[in-house]
């Protein structure tokens, strides 16, 4: 007769190893944040020291370098970085989503086999080459359509982080859709339901939260992106007042000035308190979309 | 595939062959004491009939039990109706040949003093030869056969009237003893029972095999 | 076909000389039957004898599969439905659906049952509130759900779930509404509902329903299909079939001697 009981130290020693070991990893994880967190907290702290916290957040001059009186003022930067954001998920998210409902629901299996990892592809071409690319082709061509003397300017940023972003929106979503039970495509299509209904009223809003979820990935690719920006938008410190205006967002600035700050001065601690901002910026938006999510889930459970 | 419910109804089918053969052996013993005044044949018809009842009942239990959990359909379901019915007709033919038993033991005097009447002796042998072709028709599932014993009722049938007819005009005509008349009568009337009976088991043959109720059909409609 | 299986009753779906190809696996061959007006009539057959395959045929779910191939007619209410004039959302209003397993949207209940109406032909808020109470009336969970009906159905039982796909197909009034398998997934008593409900929809509408539960085909259907690999082996009145049928491979089947 088979007997139930433990097979013996060895096998029991295994099995929980394997089980810490998971355990492990997932703490690692939470350790590193929070390391990364603490680091950009305590070299962030002393710079406000000198710094007037209002000034900081609501100033839009930045002038670190300035030998009559230094200003710290990110306000500018904090809209560029929206500005140039919102600008690449407005073009990003419609698009992707458009393109993987094509790709899940239109597109037949072979072509689906063909464009996806295409797509997939694009997400692989580095942020300099993009940036390079903004720089020599996107640039004048914005610049001839709209007659700037450049088109380095914030429009051209939204344009190439949409590219880069397309990939992991498409992926996702179309990952989200294909996932989407095919019990609830033969009921709506049983009740008399056309195929682009049953996508908007049905397969979409069962996905949401894949969708949403490359919308988030979307997002932070962008928000952090900086070499493109860098390249691309022209970086002027100046308030911006539309799309057509050249800006520099907080990891174009944190990029530019690191290289040659003086170690240990106020403008360093500065940059970190930048790195700080884009961090909680990142973290709330994350964490705020996860929240809606939550609910959303929970209402329908 | 083989089931284990065919098993069951298997023994169930060999339960009504038993109870078959049991009959049979009482229809000839009744037969007997009629027609050959034989005493000492009311023991074992009296043991038969109780054998019957007890096979019955045990067959009907293991058909109920087999019905609640198997819920049978189409051929099984007809088999397990079929032996329910047959062997409730056949403990029935039993009960009849205990009833001429009684009859005759009640005024034996009588009649064994008198000259059985020749359609009684007619009667008896139509009977047993009634029984024992159902049973045959049943083991083979001959509905030919089962067909025919329906249409043979209808001898027994007028028998048994001419025998009432023929006796309550020799009452009324005071001449012959009317317990002895009546006796005549009711043994007839038990003997026309169980030729109905056996007709009843001849229609359940037909249902077995064809799936058709052929019961309160006209003869002649059965033969078409 | 011998009409004359039901003298009583119009035949609502005519199916004649019915192919339907996966590719190059034929799963139906050569069907014919007619399907009467306002009765259930049962599918059954072993697994893969294609019952599923054939109700899906009877509302063109089978378009979905790419390599799906119709040859043959079938008529509803006289008109072919594979004709190429046909509108896919039309027909299956006129024949609903329900599946085997319940299906409902991860919407309220109230949503789900507006659905259809809301896909079709846009009603007014009150019609549309009218219609889901009368429809989950209908499907005998009006008193059930009606004081949650802005709450996921997908927090309703197994049982309940169904008969929510229920109130759902019937809120489009169909005529014919399609079972398949549908009590596979849930409890008996469960069943016992659906069963029921069943039942009282034949007062109103003609009912196929693909079954592997024989029971339950005895117990709901007025006619009996049997398929085998493909084809139709014997079409008859329940009751015939469940006590008489005349084809020794339905009996073997419905005996559970099959194997």
């Amino acid at each position: 007769m088979a007997s139930v009981k433990k097979k013996g130290l060895i096998s029991d020693l295994k099995e929980r190893l394997i089980q810490h070991l998971f355990e492990m990893s997932g703490w690692l994880a939470l350790v590193v944040l929070l390391g990364i967190f603490a680091l950009l907290l305590t070299t962030a702290i002393p710079a406000f020291k000198e710094i007037n916290l209002k000034e900081f957040f609501t100033s839009s001059r930045w002038d670190p370098t300035s030998p009559e009186k230094p200003e710290y003022g990110i306000l500018s930067m904090v809209v560029s970085t929206m500005l140039v954001t919102a600008g690449a998920l407005a073009i990003a998210f419609p698009l992707g989503l458009g393109v993987a409902a094509y790709l899940s629901d239109v597109a037949s299996h072979k072509v689906r086999e063909i464009v996806k990892p295409v797509v997939e592809l694009l997400a692989a071409i580095p942020s300099v080459v993009v940036g390079f690319i903004g720089l020599t082709l996107v640039g004048p061509l914005i610049a001839r359509i709209f007659k700037l003397s450049n088109g380095l300017n914030a429009l051209n940023g939204s344009l190439l982080l949409a590219i880069m972003a397309l990939p992991t929106v498409i992926s996702i979503s179309e990952d989200s859709l294909q996932a989407v039970p095919q019990a609830y495509v033969e009921a709506s299509l049983a009740l008399g339901a056309n195929r682009w209904q049953t996508l908007v009223r049905v397969k979409i809003p069962a996905a949401i939260s894949g969708i949403a979820a490359s919308f988030m990935l979307g997002l932070g690719r962008a928000i952090g992106e900086t070499m493109t920006v860098l390249m691309a938008t022209g970086n002027a410190r100046s308030f911006p007042h539309g799309f057509l205006d050249s800006v520099r967002t907080l990891s174009a600035n944190i990029a530019i000035e690191l290289g040659e700050v003086p170690y240990y001065t106020t403008h360093y601690y500065a940059l970190f308190a930048l790195g700080l901002i884009l961090f909680v910026m990142t973290f709330v938006i994350n964490l705020t979309a996860d929240l809606i999510l939550e609910k959303q889930k929970r209402k329908l459970q | 595939m083989e089931r284990s419910f065919d098993l069951q109804l298997q023994e169930l089918k060999d339960m009504v062959v038993l109870l078959g053969e049991i009959t049979k052996k009482a229809v000839r013993l009744a037969a007997e004491l009629t027609t050959g005044e034989n005493l000492s044949v009311i023991e074992e018809i009296v043991r038969l009939e109780k054998e019957s009842d007890q096979l019955e009942t045990e067959l009907q239990k293991r058909a109920s039990t087999l019905m609640a959990l198997h819920q049978p359909v189409a051929g099984d379901l007809r088999w397990l109706l079929t032996s329910m019915n047959i062997a409730h007709e056949l403990e029935r033919i039993a009960d009849q040949c205990l009833n001429i038993v009684q009859r005759i033991t009640e005024s034996k005097e009588l009649l064994f003093s008198a000259t059985l009447p020749i359609e009684l002796f007619e009667m008896t042998a139509r009977m047993q030869e009634m029984v024992d072709d159902v049973h045959q028709a049943y083991i083979r599932q001959d509905t030919e056969l089962a067909q025919e014993i329906i249409g043979r009722d209808i001898f027994l049938d007028d028998l048994k009237t001419k025998i009432t007819n023929k006796y309550f005009e020799l009452i009324t005509k005071n001449e012959v003893e009317p317990a002895l008349a009546v006796a005549y009568i009711l043994i007839s009337r038990h003997i026309e029972k169980i030729g109905d009976l056996a007709k009843n088991v001849a229609e359940e043959v037909f249902y077995l095999v064809h799936g058709e109720f052929i019961k309160h059909r006209k003869v002649p409609d059965i033969y078409n | 076909m011998d009409s004359r299986l039901f003298p009583e009753a119009q035949a609502k779906i005519i199916v004649r000389n019915l192919n339907l190809y996966y590719g190059k696996k034929q799963v139906l061959k050569n069907l014919n039957l007619e399907l009467p007006e306002k009765r259930v009539t049962a599918i059954i057959g072993p697994s893969g004898c294609g019952k599923s395959s054939f109700v899906r045929v009877l509302n063109r779910m089978n378009d979905l599969i790419p390599e799906a191939r119709v040859e043959g007619q079938v008529l509803i209410d006289g008109e072919n439905i594979y004709d190429s004039d046909v509108d896919l959302a039309a027909l299956r209003k006129k024949v609903g659906m329900v599946f085997q397993k319940p299906n409902p949207f991860p919407k309220s209940i109230f949503d789900n049952i507006a659905y259809g109406l809301r896909v079709g032909n846009h009603r007014k808020p009150a019609e549309i509130e009218a219609i889901v109470e009368r429809s989950l009336k209908q499907a005998a969970l009006w008193d059930e759900v009606k004081d949650r009906l802005h709450q996921s159905a997908l927090r309703l039982s197994g049982g309940q779930q169904q008969r929510l796909c229920i109130a759902r197909a019937l809120a489009v009034e169909p005529e014919i509404i399609l079972f398949d398998e549908p009590c596979s997934a849930i409890d008996p008593i469960a069943t016992a509902k659906v069963e029921e409900l069943i039942h009282q929809l034949k007062k109103d509408y003609t009912v196929v329903i693909v079954t592997h539960n024989m029971q339950q085909a005895a117990r709901v259907s007025d006619f009996t299909a049997f398929l085998w690999l493909g084809e139709l082996v014997e079409f008859d009145r329940t009751e015939k079939i469940f006590t008489n049928p005349k084809n020794k491979l339905t009996e073997d089947y419905i005996t559970g001697r099959f194997g």
